[in-house]
């Protein structure tokens, strides 16, 4: 006679283990239970240009997020919230290879010359330049020199970069042109989805800066509040924004 | 998370040779500490090495997160002919790493 098995544990056990008392083999266990949630989700989004096994990949990295950072008290289950997880890595790789949000064209050149004069700065100094130096440097507010590091940040490859420019020759051969079914217009919806999860007013702020390619002080105007109140919401949502396009909604 | 009494930190890269330039990683690499990490390795991937290796050999935790920022340089480091190694003791750490493929990507050294 065998002893007698202890049924598995659930989804929350494994996951009060590994948080509570870091247990690898918990997250492990929990990684293997949802694997094929991640595959399910890489097939779906696989067919729109991608290898499929560089969309799972990322899948399993949503994956991964999901059993690091699931709180049961919201109530949602784990699977429900992996699946937003593991779409939102999905998309994150999509983005990097050429999927484009729309970023104002003067906010993409100022984030170039951003990145250019950081470079400079950097040899010249020694350290990496402060927003302050790069404001003086580019004579411009250190709110735009911000701005434009956040922008970067956030939608890291630019669609079409210029031939011969110096940020452009460190990207790579984007492949957007190359990826036969690959729809923008879907992958639109995605970004709006996460958009809906920021609060009324910062996506608002987005949507115009962003959609409506308006200057912070209109906004400010619009909405009755300083620019600079403007600005520091813009940037913690598209913090919030990349967060969520890596998954950690 | 064998490691959770020592203070995470990353060091400054510096190159070993000239292929490779290296990024020293400890304590447990969590959310804390991505920022640091993401800004060690953009300083490592502005020399353009061929090998970029991160030293985590005492790391007893990687957090989704930083797995992000690895797998993201690697993916980089690629495009420009380059390889992103990650030297790892912990067996945990390692299995993850088969598990989500991403040792397909990241060369994973003992």
């Amino acid at each position: 006679m065998h002893t007698p098995t202890a049924s598995p544990k659930t989804d929350l056990e494994l996951v009060e283990d590994l948080q509570q008392r870091g247990d690898d083999s918990a997250r492990e266990a929990l990684i293997v239970r949802h694997s094929r949630l991640a595959q399910a989700i890489a097939r779906r989004y696989a067919r729109r240009g991608l290898a499929y096994d560089d969309v799972l990949q990322s899948g399993y990295l949503g994956l991964v997020l999901a059993v690091d950072r699931y709180d049961p008290s919201r109530g949602v289950p784990l699977e429900r919230y992996a699946a937003r997880t593991i779409e939102g890595e999905i998309m994150h790789l999509f983005r990097d290879r050429g999927w484009a949000v729309r970023v104002p064209r003067s906010l993409q050149e100022l984030s170039r010359r951003v990145s250019t004069t950081r470079e400079q700065l950097a040899h010249q100094l020694g350290h990496n330049p402060s927003s302050e130096e790069l404001a003086t440097a580019l004579d411009i507010p250190s709110e735009m020199v911000e701005e434009a590091i956040q922008a970067q940040r956030a939608y890291r490859s630019e669609p079409f970069p210029e031939p011969g420019d110096d940020e452009a020759s460190r990207m790579p051969a984007l492949a957007a042109s190359d990826e036969p079914g690959f729809n923008v217009a879907e992958d639109r919806d995605l970004l709006d989805r996460l958009l809906a999860g920021l609060p009324a007013r910062e996506r608002r702020i987005v949507e115009l800066r962003y959609y409506h390619d308006q200057t912070q002080s209109e906004i400010a105007e619009c909405l009755g509040i300083s620019q600079m109140h403007v600005s520091r919401l813009l940037r913690a949502s598209l913090d919030e924004l990349r967060m969520a396009m890596r998954g950690a909604a | 998370m064998s490691s959770a009494s020592e203070p995470p930190s990353i060091g400054k890269p510096f190159l070993l040779d000239e292929r490779t330039m290296v990024v020293e990683a400890s304590g447990e690499l969590d959310l804390a500490v991505t920022p640091q990490l993401r800004d060690a390795l953009d300083e490592a991937e502005r020399h353009h090495p061929e090998v970029l290796r991160v030293e985590a050999s005492g790391v007893g935790f990687i957090d989704s997160t930083a797995l992000g920022v690895l797998l993201a340089a690697a993916h980089r480091a690629a495009e420009h002919g380059g390889r992103l190694q990650l030297v790892c003791g912990s067996p945990a750490i390692r299995r993850v790493l088969e598990m989500t493929m991403i040792d397909r990507t990241i060369d994973v050294l003992p």
